[in-house]
């Protein structure tokens, strides 16, 4: 069987590349870590590879704001490389900032026409708790339709938020929050329009998510595996996993 | 400004209010702080531009990097203009100087969008500042107007502000601010011949906390030489003796005469230290002699075997007195520093998890209460809690266990103390420079910000040094010590071996510290003129001196300095060889081509006198101690949920939220436990190098004690700290402590006494529970002084000492991660016990407590224990209601023990199986029940003591969250 190459990148600031890159690993793909300024100086390195991930972070200080700096320079720089992964059936995934950073890039929107950002959450500040995503369509490639994941987020500026008037389209709406198993606050942590987590494009192959799947591979990182009744694989170990059955 | 250079400002505001999140926490906070006629308060960002930019170049970098065009517009303009309506507008700008991150972070990424234009070649860019400017609705009056601008929008001793109400407009800046030449002129400070009164003018103009005796050992030192010192030689001097860096108290002779210790209490002893701290804390450990202690007391952290190639390092800073000024600053640097800490410790270790601990007075209190140049608890709260927040998320290091104590006392001077954990190859703990290797330092560049940080953090606050002090005050760049983070282990591990011999960070004090330490046996040149500058304009002192944040001092060797410099290079980490060792064990400094300082490292390293300090302690009697009037409650029903409430045992969510602790993957236990969130007693992380083994973090800190006994204080502390991780999973064979003395002073004798009592303390207890100290750290003149009318008006004393605060914090290895078990409550019809000493909580004898310590982590270890809680603040009533709230379940018992003893120190348990009890030995052990599935928490008892309530009851009153409000951080 054929193991999916994965590039996870890195930047100044991201900090999550580790577990990302430890959570494809787990999932059976080969995965390496390569800073974006090498990328830039070598965009040939995206021809060779089936997956970019972008993980989460604060490339840059999220300075100006959450994700911009990392997402323009790669929409200077990498925009072909970017499209190019994805339409030769490959796969890009971002993840909380990486997500952020995707948007700014302009490869996640709304809909068709309809842009879509990340501002910041309704609470006002960076929040870290468990919440419970839904996937609600068949159109993600790395998502499971009808199936929910109980995964940890964190984040300050997760908030979807469209132009007046517009909307998500269904399809793009890859992940939706969810009342679940945990205890408190809103099933809508943010206040993201239409309680949307995670949006992807129109092939179904650009996944970007607030939730951190790669922070939940194991039994012992659920909140209250002490309690007992949590199964030995995590929820966030799923999608990477579905994400290497659709490379093979 | 250059010639031919324009400057452009743009503004960017949301179009929609609720898109405002700087608007609408700002109007949060206003209103919270007591401006309630404010209806709201729109925030608009500024980022002036200076450059050969024509008007396309910025109105391109206005759209495609400043905006987002989904919620933002945006206004070009050259000059700075007020807008045309009436409503009260106030612009707040960082002062020259002080560090502005998102201008380095926007400044590449404009030039690099420009580059990409075809048709701008001409465009250049050299400089960013940003601001705010505020639109204020519900207020006019311009007084009004300029204390919301000081309470609340700005920092006035970083920021300035500028105002517009009615016809009456400050001038905007339009222009960038000139950094000052400094023409090269050396200084020196004539002290030869001069008697002791004249020695202390010198120290206290100079800002040199140096005393009488001191000083005249640097005269005596001078004219043996038969010349004066130069300013940067002085100041050196002074940095390296400061207590912040030398700890000359902790470290001194010390005869004690007073009462004696535990059982012997009521006798009078006297007794001989001639090193406190080695006769005491690093005593035990040396007498203890644990294999698995790898480094102790002798680098940056103390390092612990992990039970592979890896050790654990851990390190507690403080970082009081910034935060006392610039509370968000302050925090952000405490956690940079120790993080630095980590780094700097053998040739690096890899940072895993962050601590932080607040002791603040209450954040409720009303605004009138607050003394001239103090900032009100909330803000001091709101503002560490957010420095924590972003420089541990941006650094992505989980911040993952803490504390939070409330004392009026902290009012004028709180508390913050920064944790870091980390995990190092064991081959890379020795480090040690060579003569000839280069000295490269690397992050960072050097500006005037945090001169003298080391000397002024040894000296009292008072109402006035928010003004005298604001150059201590440092605002941290996390992503830039990220950078050097992944930069220098990318070095450590380099595949031909590390590439450099030696590393440290630089901490208050800068290069001055960073260079000196390393440079102790070997001596050092360095030309000031190499060392990178934020700007012009920094005499040859300050970049010696500046505690500028987010560098490292590397020692490198001249054939391995190309490949760490490429690698740096890469990381884009500004690195440069600044000189190189020598071997002739002399500090020489250049500057423009003359040298500045030429000191011997002997005696800047060994010639601080060392005078024999007196110390006495007389018991006080009860009526002498400040004890709060504690209220009377008719029954357990109703002071069960008041305790809850308390500020010292309410929840912490709406703090512990705020931090990433998930990052890296590594969280096993996290603050909140089980399906309802209660409080885990300490937190567990997993680093992938030591698997399948984790660690164990857990923090005791009893500062009300002192005021009794700071000998009972450090063992009740040590006690707790230890429970906390025992709780867990840890065993006392593998747990390792951490001192942190916050003092509120030690000059008199009575306040020594009552430090010799705490280390006395410190060394009984690790000895009796063979948990050796590996670090610490002390700070011992927290106090604050307030001006007479201020005293006058709020009826306190002139000089609030806090009370005597040592912070032990706890370092316990676990062999396997799936063994750790958490405080919730887990099945209905297990079994509740109650674990004691032998001796209930006397603490007269350490060995039966040791014994009791050993039985529960024994049993905890054996898998019989579902889940196990420390009774600590508030009691037993207090506990098993915390671990009902944890597991949303119940508890039916009956129990003989007082139900709200604070003092009872032992450990609430759930067993799988009763029978696991039968065989313990040697403690206090009895059954009270069984948990329950109907919410409701049960105490038969007598009378009064009879309590019956839902548990949803319980953690309403639980979940006040310690009077923060933290919408508006």
């Amino acid at each position: 069987m054929r193991q999916p190459r994965v590039i996870v990148l890195r930047a100044a600031g991201i900090n999550c590349e580790q577990e990302t890159q430890a959570a494809w690993e787990l999932a059976g793909a080969r995965c390496m870590i390569v800073h974006v300024n090498r990328v830039i100086e070598n965009p040939s390195m995206l021809a060779e590879c089936d997956v970019l991930t972008v993980p989460g972070g604060f490339s840059y200080g999220d300075d100006i704001s959450a994700g911009r700096i990392l997402g323009r320079r790669m929409m200077l720089a990498l925009a072909d490389g970017l499209i190019g992964v994805r339409d030769r059936g490959g796969l890009v995934l971002g993840i909380c900032n990486g997500f952020q950073v995707l948007v700014q890039a302009g490869l996640l929107a709304a809909g068709d026409t309809a842009p879509a950002t990340l501002a910041f959450n309704t609470c006002g500040h960076y929040l870290c708790r468990w919440v419970t995503v839904e996937c609600a369509n068949d159109h993600c490639v790395l998502l499971e339709r009808g199936r929910r994941y109980f995964l940890p987020m964190a984040h300050a500026e997760g908030r979807i938020a469209i132009p007046e008037g517009a909307e998500v389209a269904a399809d793009r709406a890859a992940l939706r929050y969810a009342a679940g198993v945990e205890r408190v606050g809103d099933v809508n942590p943010n206040g993201s329009w239409g309680a949307v987590a995670g949006l992807t494009d129109a092939t179904g192959r650009v996944l970007g998510m607030m939730p951190h799947p790669e922070r939940f591979v194991r039994r012992t990182q659920h909140p209250f595996w002490t309690a007992g009744d949590v199964p030995e694989e995590g929820d966030g170990l799923a999608i990477f996993k579905r994400a290497v059955d659709a490379l093979r | 400004m250059v010639v031919g250079e324009t400057t452009w400002r743009i503004e960017v505001t949301a179009t929609r209010a609720e898109d405002d999140a700087r608007g609408r926490a700002m109007s949060h906070a206003a209103r919270q702080a007591g401006f309630t006629s404010i209806t709201a308060i729109r925030a608009t960002r500024i980022y002036k531009l200076r450059g050969h930019l024509s008007a396309a170049a910025a109105d391109v970098l206005a759209a495609q990097l400043f905006t987002d065009p989904v919620i933002e517009t945006y206004v070009c303009t050259q000059h700075a203009n007020w807008p045309d309506d009436d409503t009260v507008c106030i612009e707040v700008h960082l002062q020259p100087g002080v560090m502005d991150p998102v201008a380095q972070s926007a400044l590449g990424a404009a030039a690099e969008l420009l580059a990409s234009r075809a048709a701008s070649e001409a465009d250049h860019i050299a400089e960013i500042r940003t601001g705010w400017r505020y639109h204020v609705a519900g207020i006019a009056k311009r007084h009004l107007a300029k204390e919301l601008a000081q309470q609340v929008l700005a920092n006035t001793c970083m920021e300035s502000i500028y105002l517009r109400t009615g016809d009456h407009r400050d001038d905007l800046p339009q222009r960038f601010p000139e950094p000052p030449v400094f023409p090269f002129e050396k200084r020196t400070i004539a002290i030869l011949g001069l008697d002791d009164d004249a020695l202390a003018e010198v120290s206290r103009a100079g800002r040199l906390f140096l005393n009488v005796t001191e000083m005249r050992a640097i005269r005596d030192h001078f004219a043996a030489l038969g010349r004066d010192p130069s300013d940067v030689e002085l100041e050196t001097i002074a940095q390296t003796w400061s207590e912040h860096c030398v700890h000359k108290t902790l470290k001194s002779a010390v005869t004690y005469r007073g009462k004696g210790f535990g059982a012997k209490r009521d006798r009078d002893v006297e007794v001989q230290y001639a090193n406190l701290l080695k006769d005491t804390v690093m005593r035990a450990t040396r007498e203890l002699n644990k294999p698995w202690c790898l480094s102790v007391f002798a680098d940056n952290a103390g390092i612990i075997d992990a039970g592979n190639d890896y050790g654990v390092a851990f390190k507690v800073e403080t970082h009081n007195h910034p935060s006392a000024i610039e509370p968000y600053g302050g925090s952000a640097t405490g956690v940079g520093g120790c993080i630095r800490d980590i780094l700097g410790c053998g040739l690096g270790a890899r940072p895993v998890a962050n601590t932080d601990v607040f002791c603040v007075a209450n954040p409720e209190m009303a605004n009138d209460r607050v003394p001239v140049g103090v900032l009100h608890p909330q803000r001091i709260l709101r503002g560490v809690v957010a420095g924590v927040r972003d420089y541990g998320n941006r650094m992505g290091i989980p911040t993952v266990a803490g504390g939070l104590f409330f004392d009026d006392r902290y009012l004028g001077n709180p508390l913050v103390f920064c944790g870091c954990v980390g995990v190092i190859p064991k081959e890379r703990i020795a480090k040690a420079p060579c003569k000839g290797d280069r000295i490269v330092v690397a992050g960072g560049r050097t500006g005037r910000d945090g001169i003298g940080g080391a000397t002024f953090s040894s000296g009292e606050l008072t109402d006035a040094h928010a003004d005298e002090f604001a150059h201590a005050v440092q605002i941290g760049n996390a992503i830039e010590e990220k950078k050097v983070l992944d930069a220098q282990l990318r070095a450590r591990d380099h595949e031909g071996g590390c590439l450099y011999s030696c590393v440290t960070d630089c901490g208050a004090g800068g290069l001055s510290s960073a260079v000196g330490e390393m440079a102790e046996e070997l001596g050092a040149v360095v030309d000031l003129d190499r060392v990178p500058l934020k700007y012009s304009g920094l005499r040859y002192n300050e970049i010696w001196l500046s505690e500028a944040q987010e560098r490292m001092v590397f020692a490198v060797s001249p054939e391995k300095l190309d490949t760490l410099l490429v690698v740096f290079a890469e990381e884009e980490v500004e690195a440069t060889d600044i000189g190189v060792f020598t071997g002739d064990g002399r500090i020489q400094l250049h500057y423009a081509g003359n040298e500045v300082a030429l000191l011997d490292c002997d005696f800047l390293h060994n010639g601080v006198p060392m005078p024999t300090r007196a110390a006495t302690w007389t018991t006080p009697r009860n009526d002498d101690l400040e004890s709060e009037s504690i209220p009377v409650y008719p029954n357990a029903e109703f002071e069960l949920p008041h305790l809850l409430a308390d500020l010292n045992i309410c929840a912490r969510d709406a703090i512990t939220r705020q931090y990433d602790q998930e990052v890296q993957g590594g969280s096993v236990i996290k603050p909140a436990v089980g399906r309802g969130e209660g409080p885990s007693d300490a937190a567990v992380v997993a680093p992938h190098e030591i698997a399948p083994a984790v660690v164990a973090l857990g923090k005791g800190m009893c500062p009300r004690v002192s005021d009794r006994d700071p000998y009972e204080m450090a063992i009740r502390a040590i006690d707790e700290a230890l429970r906390n991780v025992i709780c867990v999973g840890a065993h006392p064979e593998r747990i390792a402590l951490l001192d942190n003395f916050c003092w509120g002073g030690v000059g008199g004798e009575n306040e020594m006494g009552s430090l010799v009592r705490a280390c006395q303390g410190c060394y009984d207890a690790a000895i009796a529970y063979g948990t050796p100290f590996i670090s610490g750290k002390d700070s011992l003149n927290n106090q604050f002084s307030l001006s007479p009318d201020d005293a006058e008006r709020l009826g306190l004393p002139r000089r609030i000492a806090i009370p005597h605060t040592l912070l032990i914090s706890a370092l316990g290895m676990i062999d396997d991660a799936t063994r750790c078990v958490t405080s919730d409550l887990k099945r209905s019809g297990n079994t509740l016990a109650v674990v004691l000493g032998d001796k209930g909580s006397s603490f007269d004898d350490l060995a039966s407590r040791a014994v009791l310590h050993n039985v529960v982590a024994n049993l905890v270890g054996s898998g019989a224990v579902a889940a196990c809680h420390d009774i600590s603040d508030g009691g037993l009533a207090v506990t098993l209601a915390e671990m009902c709230i944890g597991g949303k379940l119940g508890a039916n018992v009956r129990c003989d023990v007082p139900l709200f003893d604070d003092m009872l120190a032992g450990y609430v348990l759930e067993l799988h199986d009763a029978d696991a009890l039968s065989s313990l030995t040697g403690v206090d052990v009895r059954t009270m029940g069984t948990v329950t599935d109907d919410a409701r928490f049960v105490i038969h008892g007598e009378g009064r003591n009879s309590l019956d309530v839902p548990v949803a009851e319980l953690e309403r009153a639980w979940r006040r969250q310690c009077g923060i409000d933290m919408e508006s951080a």
